[in-house]
């Protein structure tokens, strides 16, 4: 696994820090790992490393939300922008199960634009084709 | 003689000069006969001694042939002299200026029309002393002054036999006093050597009867010149033995006002201002410092070498200040300039920079008023009420006094119906503020156009897309109809409206429509509260919910209480007070307007919900979970998704209405209600039809 962004972000309780790591899977597919709270801090940290993931021309991205405790709207126009700059070949999944993750993309409106599964294993079905994980 | 006076440079002519000069021209016609004789001797006049006297201006020299005059004349003319004189020292802005001036009617300095060389000497002299005080002063005299009250002096003065003897016996001692000063500065330049040696010539010989002095000018300000003490020493002996010439040949006085001579040369070397109207008549004035670079100051006063001595004696503060300068070394001198110099430069400096901090101070001020009329534009001001609702609104922005990316708006529509719109762009700061402009207007012309916050949002939504150019925005649209008593509100990506007296999770977030710019179909909800009684609406942007207090997000259920908590008539402004009361952290912007409804004690609830599906949208899970949450009975979900489905092929998207209320909803399929706004597109598929 290769970090690729580190950051950290200040909150009164002490610093928490945020960190993506990267790791080529199988089917031609990247996966992004991302621990910590993706906010107005941490969100460019994100972009790059998807933009990273465009220049590599990957064809197939799951971003693990699963240890993300809170994305703001920042981090919610990072993700809207790497889905609609995806190629129309290229899938994208979400994989959350943190329920105040899952609820800030339903309030959004945005759960319905992204492919968001519960656990790693139902994204890279999602990725094969398999369409029985659509939210 | 007249037309002379006039040419004399007198920056303040004062009237006691005029009256002098007038009191000259007749002694003038009152003594013939020396004049003549003095006229036979040496016609040419005025111009030589400008030429013997450097420093002063131009036609310095004048020529009164002067007699003897009477004791009492002479003494009023002396006073009124010094008038004069004083006058001019202290009104012509002068500062120290000198005047030095004859009491025994020789000529001295710069009375050249005798003609003789011993009084050229004389005049040559003095000049050279008025070259040292006009060479370190710039060459700025006070002369007009001081010659004019000297010329009329010196005409009054007549010289009686016992005086010369008295005369040449003090002159021997002055003489013996400035050969020491001189021996001590170690400096003699040639010409006062001369001088001195004529002058010892004419002190053999009987002195010329009666001469006019021209007296030179002694430049003003001669604060730290040889020139200062120079005349100080003329006053030395002005005080104790009478009028003394200017540094020159002393005369035998014919007035004694010794004591107030005394005082008034002392005040003088202590730096005070001549009295007006002082008793002594001759007056040179100098700056009270003494000079630490006195290297040549030779004694001019003639007279009283023991009564100039007792004077310095009876300055101990002068003796000892000039002793204390004279001790100062050449380095610590510099040491002195280089701090003086630092300390002109430091106050320059700092003059600078308070200038400059002002102008920046004004430019910010206008600055600050620039955003402000830029954000009045931006975030209207709103009136206390629209019809029977209080209106307020609050903005905050994260960073900067400028408005970012939120944006409000309350305006009253057709029918008494109010219009909210609250938005937040992404990005904040000066970036969103065209986006911003763009969707507020564009959004509240679709309102104004009667359409419902959902089908406002339908159709403004791909227009706006187009135009915010990757960026996208959440909106919130709402109107309420006070009649009805109903607030229909719809958003796009946007946090629901709060309702004091609704739980603040009522509302089905389920299925909520994207934000604007996302890519996706939005103005897919809609819900219609029924508010019967007194509530508040709260609309608000993420940045509110989104604050930080101990790590932990805000939230909603923490909002939902500050408003409860801010009693019956609550503001935006105190809502936003509270939230920033309450958190440590606002990283976004936070706006944040309020709806006050009056009415009795029932409580707001939600009467119907709108939900917009396509064929992919009825197919998918989160559309049961909103179905389940609206109270629709699972086993009617499929089929009225399958109804949907169906209507959704033949239109694009069938819109569901759901009527809550006690019990299953109700439930209402249409097809798509904006068609009118898409007539092109279905006349065109007719056509096909057909």
């Amino acid at each position: 696994m290769q970090a690729v962004g580190v950051n950290a972000s200040e909150t009164n309780s002490g610093a928490v820090s945020f960190l993506i790591s990267r790791r080529e899977l199988a089917h031609d597919t990247s996966l992004l790992s991302v621990e910590g709270d993706l906010d107005l801090a941490s969100a460019p940290s994100l972009k790059w490393a998807l933009e990273d993931l465009q220049a590599a021309e990957s064809r197939n991205v799951i971003v693990d939300l699963a240890r993300v405790g809170f994305i703001d709207s920042t981090a919610l126009g990072v993700l809207v922008g790497a889905q609609r700059s995806l190629g129309s070949g290229v899938r994208l999944a979400i994989v959350c199960e943190e329920e105040n993750v899952l609820r800030i993309f339903e309030l959004t409106g945005l759960d319905g634009m992204f492919e968001i599964v519960p656990t790693l294993q139902y994204a890279l079905s999602y990725i094969q084709g398999s369409n029985t994980a659509a939210g | 003689m007249a037309r002379r006076a006039g040419a004399l440079r007198t920056p303040s002519p004062p009237a006691g000069l005029a009256l002098a000069l007038s009191f000259l021209i007749a002694l003038a016609a009152l003594l013939p006969a020396r004049a003549d004789s003095a006229k036979s001797s040496k016609p040419a006049k005025g111009s030589e001694a400008a030429a013997l006297v450097p420093g002063a201006q131009p036609p310095a020299a004048e020529t009164v042939p002067a007699k003897p005059v009477n004791q009492r004349q002479a003494e009023r003319l002396l006073k009124r002299s010094e008038r004069a004189a004083a006058k001019t020292g202290s009104g012509g802005g002068e500062p120290g200026a000198t005047a030095v001036a004859p009491a025994g009617g020789e000529v001295r300095a710069g009375a050249t029309h005798q003609g003789n060389t011993r009084h050229r000497a004389g005049s040559r002299r003095v000049g050279d002393g008025a070259e040292h005080a006009a060479g370190r002063q710039g060459g700025e005299t006070g002369s007009g002054e001081s010659q004019s009250a000297a010329r009329s002096v010196a005409q009054s003065q007549a010289l009686s036999t016992k005086a010369k003897a008295k005369k040449e016996r003090e002159r021997e001692e002055r003489r013996q006093e400035r050969e020491e000063r001189r021996q001590r500065n170690g400096h003699e330049n040639r010409k006062e050597r001369e001088a001195r040696e004529a002058e010892e010539a004419r002190a053999a010989e009987t002195p010329a009867p009666v001469k006019l002095l021209e007296a030179p000018l002694v430049s003003a300000a001669t604060a730290v010149t040889s020139a200062a003490s120079a005349v100080a020493g003329a006053e030395a002996t002005t005080a104790a033995g009478g009028p003394a010439i200017a540094g020159e040949h002393a005369v035998e006085s014919t007035i004694s006002s010794r004591a107030a001579a005394r005082r008034r040369a002392h005040a003088r070397r202590s730096g005070g201002a001549i009295p007006t109207g002082a008793a002594l008549p001759f007056v040179a004035l100098a700056p009270a410092v003494a000079s630490p670079t006195s290297r040549s100051a030779p004694v001019h006063g003639k007279h009283a070498v023991k009564h100039s001595v007792k004077k310095r004696e009876s300055s101990p503060l002068v003796t000892t200040v000039t002793r204390i300068i004279g001790v100062i070394p050449t380095s610590l001198w510099l040491l002195i300039a280089a701090l003086a110099l630092a300390a002109v430069a430091f106050a320059t400096t700092s003059r600078l920079s308070a200038r400059r901090a002002r102008r920046l101070d004004r430019q910010r001020r206008d600055l600050l008023e620039d955003v402000g009329l830029l954000q009045a534009a931006l975030l209207p001001e709103l009136p206390a009420r629209l019809g029977p609702v209080r209106t307020t609104a609050s903005y905050r922005p994260a960073s900067g006094p400028g408005a970012g990316g939120d944006f409000y708006d309350v305006f009253a529509l057709e029918e008494g119906k109010i219009a909210v719109i609250v938005g937040d762009v992404s990005g904040h700061g000066r970036d969103a503020l065209p986006h911003t402009t763009l969707l507020r207007y564009t959004l509240r012309t679709y309102l104004e156009a009667d359409l419902s916050p959902r089908e406002a949002l339908r159709a403004a939504a791909p227009a706006l897309e187009r135009q915010l150019g990757g960026s996208f925005a959440t909106v919130v649209l709402a109107t309420f109809d006070p009649r009805e008593r109903l607030l229909t509100y719809a958003c796009a990506g946007h946090p629901h409206p709060l309702l004091t007296g609704m739980a603040h999770d009522t509302a089905i977030i389920a299925c909520s429509a994207p934000p604007i710019g996302a890519g996706r179909p939005t103005g897919t909800r809609q819900t219609v509260v029924r508010v019967p009684g007194a509530a508040v609406a709260c609309f608000y942007t993420d940045g509110v919910i989104e604050a930080r207090t101990g790590g932990e997000l805000y939230g909603q259920g923490r909002l939902a209480g500050a408003l409860d908590g801010l009693g019956a008539e609550p503001t935006a402004a105190s809502l936003l007070d509270s939230v920033r009361d309450g958190t440590d952290r606002r990283p976004d912007d936070m706006a944040a307007c309020l709806l006050g409804i009056s009415g009795g004690g029932a409580t707001p609830e939600i009467v119907s919900e709108q939900i917009e599906l396509d064929g992919r949208e009825a197919g998918r899970n989160r559309t049961r979970r909103f179905l389940l949450a609206a109270g629709v009975p699972e086993r009617r979900i499929a089929e009225v998704l399958d109804s949907a489905r169906a209507i959704a092929a033949d239109h694009g998207s069938a819109l569901l209405e759901l009527k809550l209320g006690d019990g299953p909803p109700r439930m209402t399929l249409t097809h798509d209600n904006i068609a009118p706004l898409r007539a092109r597109a279905i006349a065109r598929t007719q056509e096909v039809a057909l």
